[in-house]
């Protein structure tokens, strides 16, 4: 418990630094970004709109903590002010309408990319030097050294534009509408399969060889010796006694990657042009959308760091020695 | 080991700063001969520095193999590779292979610079934390803890969104993003030296406090240092092409990001181009790829269980 | 502790019944970089029925060496290269992974150097005894699960004990129950590695106590290795000096210390205060152990030795009896002619 309320307060200080940040960078920044944003936007105002985005970005008279202050309480409200280039959407409801499709991408990646490096992490590990271990983590390391987009585009360019197996671009096609038919779920795995098939290629390397090396030190540990001289067999060994603990790192880094696959997500979604709050991300930086760039990258991070909280507490059940100190 | 604990005076008496310490075990970590020695032995080390090599050579010759400016427009466009254009041509008519080559100068030094600072950093404030301990060692963990934990490509592109465009930003943009990683391992290893006896016969003998960091730490974990710098110089080109491949760099400049923005710009994808976006993503993935692999090599040199054994 | 009659120390481990482990002409190789390390070079012992044999050497001498290898739990670059190993009559050299895997624990157990390390920090204590039991008798969860309370209790710790993480029992516990874990199949012999090092000296006499008891009470055979001279005199019939990979005197205990042949046990035996003193590692010989890649030539120990000829320089000395019950491997001492009477093996 002392362990988990530690890291919850970790997140909280972590999460107002990035508000801190949001607060203080379009207010600190050389070249006044804001007043180019206002130039291009006031005309489709009304005043006090105007007014209200004044305060959002520090224009107003009032004393800096007063600003920090009303800029911190808007924020627990869910108020991140209004989008420009959605205007009059408010920044929450712009990003509630995408963030579905960043969870359905970066989670459907995430949870392949682990399941599946990591399993053949431990196989690799477990025959040292066969076939799996001599071919595998070199050939993916070279894959993971492509650049997501890059990685995203050849997928595209192979899968989509000469062979036209799987769709372009988009999260689901034009003119069908939401629903629970078989129709809509199929297209929206077909349009799934691209984008996150780029992210799994790219970060299943690191997971698997993450996980090898731990298994190999973890299979040397006495308990292991222990457990083969038990007379065990190798396929309980292997799990039950070597992957269960090699995969306590495994967790813990699992947190720390998933800020990785946010950004991987946010590359994929843009050459994919798949509706997601990464695409989104971009949109609004080019269309000086600062309210709505700033409110999706806060929502990330508090993603981000709700989800690290949700693996510190997988990790307490998984570890015992973490649960009484 | 002849200096323990209990008889620190013998090393007290000169009150000389270069006290004459034996090299206490560390694990993971060979004399330096050893560890050269393992380098230019290691098949993985040597591919990836023989790569490293033919690229930085091609980036350093790049005005005498492609003379002229790489961006300026020609008359053939959107040619496919021919004896002319050995890579063929962009749709604006640029020669795909200058761009390459001058494009492998901006991303090379920006990677390797960024890798380079954001070492730096992550060595200063691993070393400080591990160091001093207590309230700095919490506070710099903390620091680090929160910057290794915000999404680094989103916050990449915010900084980049309100900063002034251009290449220091790209430059300064990275590092804030990227030391934290470097930090975080170097503070552990760090603290494992921190405990051991030479240090402690430093800190008695009264040697300053940054002396004794980077004459006494940063030497014994001179291997580690490396691998952490191989790792954020992928890091720096890696994210460097992203940043300009997002149209967030410095997009007037020739690196293979900006190519690569440029070819999917200009619909390359579309038309069929695929010359055009190949050679700076197999460019960037090849350096990469060595980069990581010399990063292997120093794992397994350091980290002997990691070897593969011989059958038999 | 109860200590044998002079009659037991003699007796056990000579009857003449089939020992339960006998090693013979035993070889293990190290593949290193520099060349091959023969570890263990021709060691040939028998264990008997309900004998304790002890083996003591200085740390690096091979005699972990031999534990893991009766255990054949040697890896990559460890290998036997040669002899047999013979447990209750059947060679574990020829025995393939699965028939290995069975004979594991069920004839032959092993307590570990550490007990911290040697549990599964992520198991409770009872599953990892409830794992022998399912894997080895196909038994029940439940049914195993009694049967790990039962263990429990024979080594003096609460049943509701079962459910707790290694972590959190104490050092000398969770010894006591990697103890309770060996014996759960019965084994007919147990290997012990050190099994007290990582101990203070108050648990540790209290679990060497403990081991006593068990072994009289339930009649198992126990390979007692331990670079404690004095702890493997009180606990063991017999025992073997080891030095440099090879066997240097084998004989009961009270012989060995009483009466020392080889010049290297004498030294190990000087170097030592008797029972009833504080307890020493084996430091109090002058100059660092051989370097096993390059072994010196002839007889192992000459270049520390007192006592060394020319001879001893290049003639590799035999084990051969040179007293009643009681075997050395030195040149210069007279071979003992067994009487008519009685004969040896």
């Amino acid at each position: 418990m002392v362990f988990l309320l530690r890291r919850l307060g970790f997140y909280v200080i972590a999460f107002w630094a990035c508000i801190t940040l949001n607060f203080f960078l379009p207010r600190l920044m050389p070249g006044d970004p804001v007043s180019r944003m206002f130039s291009q936007v006031q005309s489709q105002m009304r005043p006090d709109q105007v007014d209200a985005l004044r305060r959002l970005f520090g224009l107003d008279d009032r004393p800096l903590w007063e600003q920090y202050l009303a800029y911190i309480g808007n924020i627990f409200r869910g108020d991140m002010g209004i989008s420009l280039s959605r205007f009059p959407s408010p920044v929450s409801e712009v990003i509630g309408s995408q963030i579905g499709w960043t969870l359905l991408l970066g989670g459907t990646s995430l949870v392949i990319a682990v399941i599946l490096g990591n399993f053949l992490g431990v196989l690799a590990a477990w025959r040292r030097g066969k076939f799996l271990d001599s071919v595998f983590p070199p050939l993916l390391i070279f894959v993971g050294s492509f650049p997501y987009f890059w990685l995203a585009m050849a997928a595209l360019y192979l899968f989509g534009i000469t062979l036209g197996w799987l769709p372009l671009s988009h999260a689901f096609s034009t003119g069908l509408s939401a629903s629970f038919s078989f129709e809509y779920i199929g297209d929206v795995a077909a349009h799934l399969i691209l984008p996150a098939l780029t992210i799994v290629l790219v970060s299943i390397g690191g997971w698997m060889l993450g996980m090898r090396n731990t298994m190999i030190a973890t299979t040397a540990e006495d308990y292991i010796t222990m457990a083969r001289a038990k007379g065990l067999r190798p396929a309980r060994i292997m799990f039950q006694y070597a992957a269960r603990n090699a995969m306590l790192p495994s967790v813990t880094s699992f947190g720390m990657s998933l800020g990785f696959v946010v950004g991987g997500a946010l590359l994929t979604e843009t050459v994919f042009a798949y509706p997601g709050i990464g695409y989104q991300l971009l949109t609004s930086v080019q269309a000086l959308d600062y309210p709505l760039t700033q409110g999706i990258f806060l929502t990330i991070t508090a993603a981000v760091l709700a989800a690290n909280f949700l693996v510190d507490i997988i990790y307490v059940r998984l570890d015992p020695r973490v649960r009484v100190s | 080991m002849s200096l323990t604990n209990s008889t620190p005076t013998a090393t007290t008496t000169a009150g000389n700063p270069t006290v004459q310490v034996p090299e206490p075990p560390v694990p993971g970590r060979l004399a330096h001969g050893g560890f050269v020695h393992g380098i230019l032995t290691n098949k993985k080390a040597l591919f990836g520095l023989a790569v490293l090599v033919v690229f930085a050579l091609l980036a350093l010759l790049a005005p005498l193999l492609a003379p002229g400016n790489p961006s300026d427009f020609g008359p053939e466009a959107s040619l496919a590779p021919s004896a002319a254009h050995l890579l063929g041509t962009t749709s604006k008519g640029q020669d795909v292979l200058a761009l390459t080559l001058w494009g492998s100068r901006s991303s090379l030094t920006v990677g390797f610079i960024v890798g380079i600072a954001a070492t730096f950093i992550g060595c200063l404030v691993g070393i400080a934390s591990a160091y001093f301990g207590k309230a700095i060692d919490e506070l710099l963990s903390l620091l680090t803890n929160i910057f290794l934990l915000i999404p680094g490509l989103p916050l990449l592109v915010v900084l980049a969104a309100f900063l002034p465009p251009g290449p220091a930003t790209v430059v300064i943009v990275l590092v804030i993003t990227g030391w934290a990683g470097s930090a975080r391992v170097l503070r552990s290893q760090a603290l494992s030296l921190r405990s051991k006896d030479f240090v402690a016969a430093a800190v008695v003998t009264g040697e300053k406090a940054w002396r004794i960091m980077f004459r006494e730490i940063l030497p014994n974990m001179a291997s580690i240092v490396m691998s952490t710098l191989l790792g954020c110089v992928i890091y720096g080109i890696g994210a460097q092409a992203g940043l300009e491949f997002l149209g967030l760099g410095d997009t007037g400049s020739v690196s293979w990001g900006t190519n690569l923005y440029w070819a999917n710009n200009d619909g390359a994808l579309m038309t069929g181009d695929w010359w055009v976006l190949l050679p700076s993503g197999v460019a960037i993935a090849v350096v990469a790829f060595a980069l990581a692999l010399i990063n292997y090599a120093v794992d397994e040199i350091t980290n002997p269980r990691l070897r593969v054994e011989k059958k038999g | 502790m109860e200590t044998l009659t002079e009659q037991d120390r003699g007796n056990i481990g000579r009857t003449a019944a089939a020992p339960v482990l006998s090693v013979k002409n035993l070889q293990v190789q190290y593949t290193a970089e520099i060349g091959n390390v023969t570890a263990v070079d021709g060691v040939s012992f028998d264990i008997g029925a309900g004998e304790v044999f002890g083996l003591a050497g200085e740390s690096g001498c091979g005699k972990s060496t031999i534990a893991n290898a009766v255990m054949r739990l040697l890896q990559t670059p460890a290998k036997i290269t040669g002899g047999s190993i013979e447990l209750n009559g059947k060679n574990l050299l020829d025995l393939g992974e699965e028939e290995l895997r069975r004979t594991r624990w069920r004839d032959v157990a092993m307590v570990f150097q550490s007990a911290m390390n040697s549990l599964n920090p992520v198991m409770t204590i009872g599953d990892q005894i409830v794992d022998v039991f399912t894997t080895h008798e196909r038994m029940p969860k439940k049914a195993a699960r009694e049967r790990a309370a039962e263990l429990l209790k024979l080594v003096d710790i609460s049943p509701d004990r079962l459910k707790s993480y290694p972590h959190q029992l104490s050092g000398g516990m969770r010894q006591r129950a990697v103890i309770a874990i060996a014996l759960a199949l019965k084994p007919s012999l147990l290997i012990m590695d050190e099994p007290t090092t990582a101990l203070d000296v108050v648990v540790q006499q209290d679990i060497m106590h403990q081991i006593k008891e068990l072994q009289q009470r339930l009649g198992f055979s126990i390979l007692f290795i331990t670079h404690d001279i004095s702890l493997m005199v009180e606990l063991s019939h017999r025992m073997a000096v080891m030095y440099a990979g090879k066997l240097v005197e084998v004989a009961p205990s009270k012989d060995m210390l009483e009466n020392p042949l080889h010049p290297y046990t004498n030294a190990l035996m000087g170097a030592f205060p008797p029972l009833t003193g504080p307890r020493v590692e084996l430091t109090g010989i002058p100059d660092a152990p051989p370097n096993m890649a390059h072994p010196p030539t002839g007889c192992r120990f000459h270049p520390r030795c007192p006592l060394a000829v020319d001879a001893c320089r290049t003639v590799a000395p035999p084990l051969l009896p040179k007293a009643e019950n009681h075997d050395a491997a030195c040149l210069l001492l007279p071979e003992y002619v067994v009487p008519r009477e009685r004969s040896r093996r």
